[in-house]
């Protein structure tokens, strides 16, 4: 059952998913080789029902992925790189007019070479999807210590990568379409990070910049035929930094594990569509300039008590700015006991307040978000 | 420890800062202002589901634009997917599609004066007479019949599918069934069914012109036959004349008519205008797109001024054109999100 938003008196929609999946892996080491090969398989059935609207609406999709992802020392700090994954898609939905499939490729070949201070690596991925192919789609990265007797990091990585259309972008009837390319991303990072350690204490700092420019962005909308479709209408600047900063330390027999991560995000449209279209140089929907992210914990013999707090900030909720949502931030607190029962098993169990402070807030405009609520749990593992 | 007591400090003024709940609109702090004769009202759909229906009005005396009336005035949101306004005397019918209601407010200041609810997917409101208004509904299978003098629905008239514009030619009233491609009949003093008549594919819109026949404009579906309009006797309940379009991916829709009641003006990418009395279909448009999409248009009863609206990427604020009567540029002004519908003040 799912629940109406806030405007509206009551509605009678229903969403039942049903998913299966299966996953076999093997990984081992012979001479000089290092592999791991992972197959898997993914059932997905929804179906979808609004008694108002008379909709019911029932889509099937399968996925059979195989990955060989292997390491080949040419030296001890040397070696080259080889993944391949080989993945057929099907699905099967009332807003398609035919069974859909494709399969996809993907060839990732790279070298990565550990210097004493400096580690370089540079990787090429190929892939096919569908009858879809891109033969290069390069990245490079590097990472170099500094200073010789500290932990003081710099890093640096540069790469190209494509975002496919999904099969309702191709498929979807009325508007898929078929002619739609994949989205284009350049990106780069460039990031520092500094470690000490001292008796009981650990500090971990880290700060990346980032930025990326999307081309051929891809984006539904209506036609002048009266129907929404895809197309690639839009280029999308995202860059911005991320901060983090970690803390370990025992006090009197207590052990503190304390984070903090920042981040700030300008997502900006870069493509006007239209010479009245206000949405350029503006934010995108959604996506908040600022997040930070809080978390302590302090545990002693088998309890463990944590703090959790999250800050979403001012999210837009039209494209040329004028609506928004409002900043939130929720607090958790919990508290877990662990058991030790046998040599092989042991049960935990914990107690967590979520939205402590009862925080009204709206993940999406009008979906009202649970208050303050509990969560008991239990948890048993063997080895 | 200095460090994490000092973010826990930093953490404690962000809880303090002032509290904002929902959704909040930077152009709803505008002034107030009340509306008058032969004002402009705009309505903006908003986004399904989250709230940003809005009324906009635009005086075409001086120009002026104000935005969100109806928050303004009451300090509450419209609600989401606002989709048609009807004025009966000096009060304004607001549907609310997706709110399952019609919020009535008085016209000059926009205060609200009561709710209907308990609707389904209400669309158009029409009235009958002093104390009672049909309402068409995209899922309910009937019109809602309402009492005008306690704002409640009172009763319905069972049809099946999709009902959309109606109009009222002495008693009888008659409706764009769009699920089964009829005009029906309604017999407005029994409140009952008196005939249907196949027309094309999805008819959408219903004019009255100054002989006091019919038009009704058939968007043939998503490439599913060729739009048609079509005029009809309402007397002899039969259709006088059908006007093909060429192609099936046209999808031509807002039929409108001037006061006199002789010209017609509907969009079909482009604004086309043509008189009643022409044989065929007008084939170079009146006003042409420029690479915009139209979505809603409006007809100034006085001046026959052409109002068209583009909601761009319609996830922001939608631009209105006004163009005189002769297609020149008069104006452009943005208004809210999605403008579909527009009222002249009367």
């Amino acid at each position: 059952m799912l629940p109406p938003t806030m405007q509206v008196s009551f509605n009678d929609e229903n969403q039942k998913d049903e998913s299966l999946r299966a996953l076999i892996e093997w990984k081992g080491l012979t001479g000089n080789l290092e592999y791991k090969w992972i197959n898997s398989m993914v059932k997905n059935k929804l179906i979808y029902t609004n008694t108002l609207a008379k909709i019911n609406s029932k889509s099937n999709s399968q996925l059979i992925n195989s990955k060989l992802f292997t390491k080949y020392y040419l030296k001890h700090n040397f070696f080259l790189s080889n993944n391949i994954s080989i993945e057929y898609e099907s699905a099967k939905s009332d807003g398609y007019s035919a069974l859909h499939n494709r399969t996809n490729y993907t060839w990732l070949l790279g070298l990565t070479k550990n210097f004493k201070r400096l580690n370089v690596n540079a990787f090429n991925r190929f892939t096919q999807i569908g009858t879809h192919s891109q033969l290069f789609s390069p990245s490079a990265g590097m990472s170099y210590r500094l200073l010789k007797h500290k932990q003081l990091n710099i890093k640096l990585n540069a790469g190209i990568n494509y975002n496919y259309p999904t099969f309702n972008d191709l498929y979807w009837s009325p508007g898929g379409n078929i002619n739609l390319k994949p989205e284009q991303a350049k990106m780069s990072e460039f990031g520092i990070s500094y470690s000490h350690k001292k008796d009981q204490t650990t500090i971990n700092i880290e700060g990346t910049t980032f930025y990326a420019y999307v081309y051929d962005w891809i984006i539904w909308q209506p036609t002048i035929n009266g129907f929404w479709s895809p197309s690639n209408l839009k280029e999308v600047e995202n860059k911005g930094i991320e901060l983090s900063l970690k803390a370990k330390t025992t006090i009197r027999k207590i052990k503190f594990v304390s984070t903090i991560n920042y981040s700030y995000t300008l997502s900006t449209n870069k493509k006007a569509q239209s010479d009245f279209d206000n949405a350029i140089k503006k934010q995108l929907i959604y996506v908040p300039f600022h997040q930070i992210n809080y978390s302590i914990r302090g545990m002693i013999k088998n309890y463990t008590l944590s703090y959790n707090y999250n800050y979403t900030g001012k999210r837009f909720m039209s494209t040329d700015n004028n609506w928004y949502l409002p900043a939130n931030f929720l607090s958790d607190v919990s508290i877990s006991k662990r058991f030790k029962t046998s040599k092989k098993s042991n049960f935990s169990t914990s107690f967590k307040v979520n939205n402590i402070f009862n925080q009204d807030y709206q993940s999406i405009a009008w979906r009202a978000m649970p208050g303050r609520n509990y969560l008991f749990t239990l948890t048993f593992q063997f080895n | 420890m200095k460090i994490v007591i000092y973010i826990s400090t930093v953490l404690l003024l962000f809880s303090c800062s002032k509290e904002e709940l929902g959704p909040q609109c930077i152009s709803c702090n505008e002034e107030n202002t009340n509306t008058e004769y032969a004002d402009l009202l705009i309505v903006n759909e908003g986004n399904f589901g989250n709230g940003s229906g809005a009324i906009s009005l635009y005086k075409p005396s001086n120009k002026s634009v104000t935005q969100n009336l109806f928050f303004q005035a009451n300090g509450t949101f419209i609600g989401n997917v606002a989709q048609s306004i009807t004025q009966i005397d000096d009060k304004a019918y607001i549907v609310i599609n997706n709110s399952n209601k019609i919020e009535i407010v008085d016209i000059h200041t926009f205060n609200t004066l009561a709710t209907i609810s308990g609707f389904n997917s209400p669309r158009y409101l029409l009235p009958i007479n002093n104390n009672k208004a049909y309402v068409t509904d995209l899922y309910s299978n009937s019109i809602q019949i309402v009492n005008l003098t306690n704002n409640t629905i009172s009763g319905s008239i069972s049809l099946s599918g999709w009902t959309e514009e109606l109009i009222l030619v002495n008693d009888t009233v008659y409706v764009c069934d769009v699920t089964n491609d009829n005009l029906l009949i309604i017999n407005s003093t029994t409140n009952t069914l008196i005939d249907s008549v196949k027309l094309g594919i999805q008819p959408n819109s219903i004019i009255k012109d100054q002989n006091n026949k019919l038009w009704i404009m058939c968007d043939g579906g998503i490439n599913e036959a060729t739009p048609k309009l079509i005029k009809f006797n309402p007397q002899a309940r039969s259709i006088e004349a059908t006007y093909l379009f060429p192609n099936t991916s046209e999808s031509p829709g807002n039929l409108k008519i001037n006061t006199t009641g002789n010209q017609l003006y509907f969009i079909n990418s482009a604004i086309y205008r043509m008189n009643i009395n022409d044989v065929s279909l007008p084939t170079n448009p009146f006003i042409t797109n420029n690479g915009n999409i139209y979505y809603g248009l409006g007809i100034d009863p006085i001046n026959e001024d052409v109002y068209v609206s583009d909601a761009i990427d319609y996830v922001q604020n939608g631009i209105i054109f006004r163009y005189s009567n002769t297609g020149a540029l008069v104006d452009q002004f943005n208004s809210g999100i999605i403008p579909g519908e527009f009222l002249f003040i009367k």
